[in-house]
């Protein structure tokens, strides 16, 4: 098979775009309770660009307020910390996510895309079934395949027997990767989240969102990060059944319906149509993420 | 040679042309289904992105729903607006592409959201209750398509993200 060197998957992911300082920053100061929207702002507008774009994501349909937001100061005191947490997470995932993904066969845009609908759907989905936190499942959505940026070189050449085996053994697509590879984007992602220090709980959704119960196995785990994880793992599901920027991995995944039910979740043919018929329409809402940027 | 125009069909559209620049594009079909249909002698061709099988439980209503989302109300669309502009039913070539599946072991989620089986049944009783004939389809496996239907030619083209391409 054609395992590979994992010192060098660790330079590939070193030698991945650096996220702006002042995004850094904002990011983990966004972590902190007692943050102070005054100083939050004073950051925020070091940067012209982010705050710009920051600007621009507010005013976007997407986040559809009807009077125009023209400072950050007026940003975070209408959307609120946690809003804007997001804005600067969809930023970033530009950055991160907007390129050609050669071996998984997502062109340039694609797997961004596949990831801001992921994104709204796990949204819609943590404030519908009241799981989590929204704008925490739509973070750890939209940066759960970041993993893919780095092996998508990798898988290309040995695609033809990943598929094979995910086929034949009856294994998600994901297992495979690790069987013929030594590794897979979910573990290859949370290196790069642990280099980007990204939050723990954002860390766990790229690790464990094919995976929910091994997640739910580790020992004395939150039942918030469980939640979190499954409601991304049924968005990551919906997304690819409804079908925007799917890769060659193609639906090669399974859907754990019992860790969904554990935390909570209804899941019956009825429950996951009527689903997918309120997530048609959040689509619109992932152009206008998408255009805000043009 | 005359430049090609690209129109591009989302979820839940569809989009008819007797333009012979014109070619109707499908981006990334995994369950839903797209469904076309062409008259070789006039060159009018249209395709359908439809999403799921039934409107019976539509939650959408409005200018939220796009008019082809169901196959039991998009079939009879397509087909109105095929006739609108000029194909002849007596001439139509109904082909059909898409209706891939999760992958169904372990815990059977597949099976909850085996919706592209569904939609290829429900399309197809829609065509057959129109009188039309499905003349060929690839469908089904757990891999995304790219469709198109070219209006000059009638060529309808399915690739498979990491398999073959197919003329149907």
């Amino acid at each position: 098979m054609n395992k590979i060197n994992l010192q060098e998957v660790i330079r590939k992911i070193d030698e991945l775009p650096e996220i702006p300082q002042v995004a850094l920053r904002v990011m983990h100061m966004m972590e902190d309770p007692d943050i102070n929207a005054e100083e939050l702002g004073k950051v925020i507008r070091v940067d012209p660009n982010m705050t710009t774009q920051i600007l621009r994501l507010c005013n976007s349909a997407a986040y559809g307020f009807s009077r125009k937001i023209s400072t950050v100061k007026e940003a975070i005191a209408i959307l609120g910390f946690n809003t804007l947490k997001s804005i600067v997470y969809v930023i970033v995932s530009k950055l991160a996510l907007d390129h050609e993904v050669e071996g998984y066969q997502l062109g340039k845009g694609m797997l961004w895309q596949n990831s801001l609908t992921c994104g709204v759907y796990a949204k819609h989905i943590a404030e519908k079934k009241r799981l989590v936190d929204p704008e925490l499942a739509f973070t750890g959505a939209l940066l759960r395949d970041i993993g893919k940026t780095v092996i998508g070189q990798y898988v290309g050449p040995s695609y033809n027997d990943i598929e094979k085996l995910a086929q034949q053994k009856h294994i998600d697509f994901v297992q495979a990767e690790t069987e013929v590879l030594g590794i897979n984007h979910t573990l290859v992602g949370m290196r790069v989240a642990e280099k980007w220090n990204l939050p723990d709980r954002i860390t766990k959704v790229i690790r464990y969102h094919h995976e929910p119960a091994a997640l739910a196995k580790l020992p004395l785990v939150e039942p918030t990060d469980l939640k979190l994880v499954s409601a991304v793992h049924l968005s990551d599901a919906l997304t690819m059944v409804i079908g925007t920027g799917v890769g060659s991995d193609g639906l090669m995944y399974s859907l754990d319906t019992d860790t969904l039910k554990k935390v909570g979740l209804e899941i019956s043919m009825a429950t996951m149509d009527s689903l997918m018929e309120e997530l048609l329409p959040l689509n619109r809402v992932v152009d206008s993420l998408i255009d805000s940027f043009s | 040679m005359s430049l090609q125009t690209t129109e591009t069909i989302l979820h839940g559209e569809l989009k008819v042309s007797n333009n012979r620049s014109t070619v109707l594009y499908i981006a990334n079909l995994t369950t839903s289904m797209a469904v076309a249909i062409y008259d070789p002698v006039l060159k009018v061709g249209g395709m359908a992105h439809i999403v799921l099988p039934e409107s019976r439980l539509a939650a959408l209503e409005g200018e939220e729903k796009p008019p082809a989302t169901f196959a039991d109300e998009a079939v009879p669309l397509l087909v109105e607006a095929y006739l609108e502009a000029g194909g002849q039913k007596q001439n139509a070539q109904v082909r059909m592409a898409g209706g891939s599946q999760l992958f169904n072991f372990g815990g059977g989620g597949g099976n909850y959201l085996n919706v592209g089986s569904r939609n290829s049944t429900a399309i197809r009783a829609s065509l057959s209750k129109l009188g039309f004939t499905l003349e060929k389809a690839d469908t089904g496996g757990n891999k995304a398509r790219r469709v198109r239907l070219v209006i000059a030619s009638g060529q309808f083209s399915v690739a498979q993200l990491g398999g073959t391409t197919l003329s149907l």
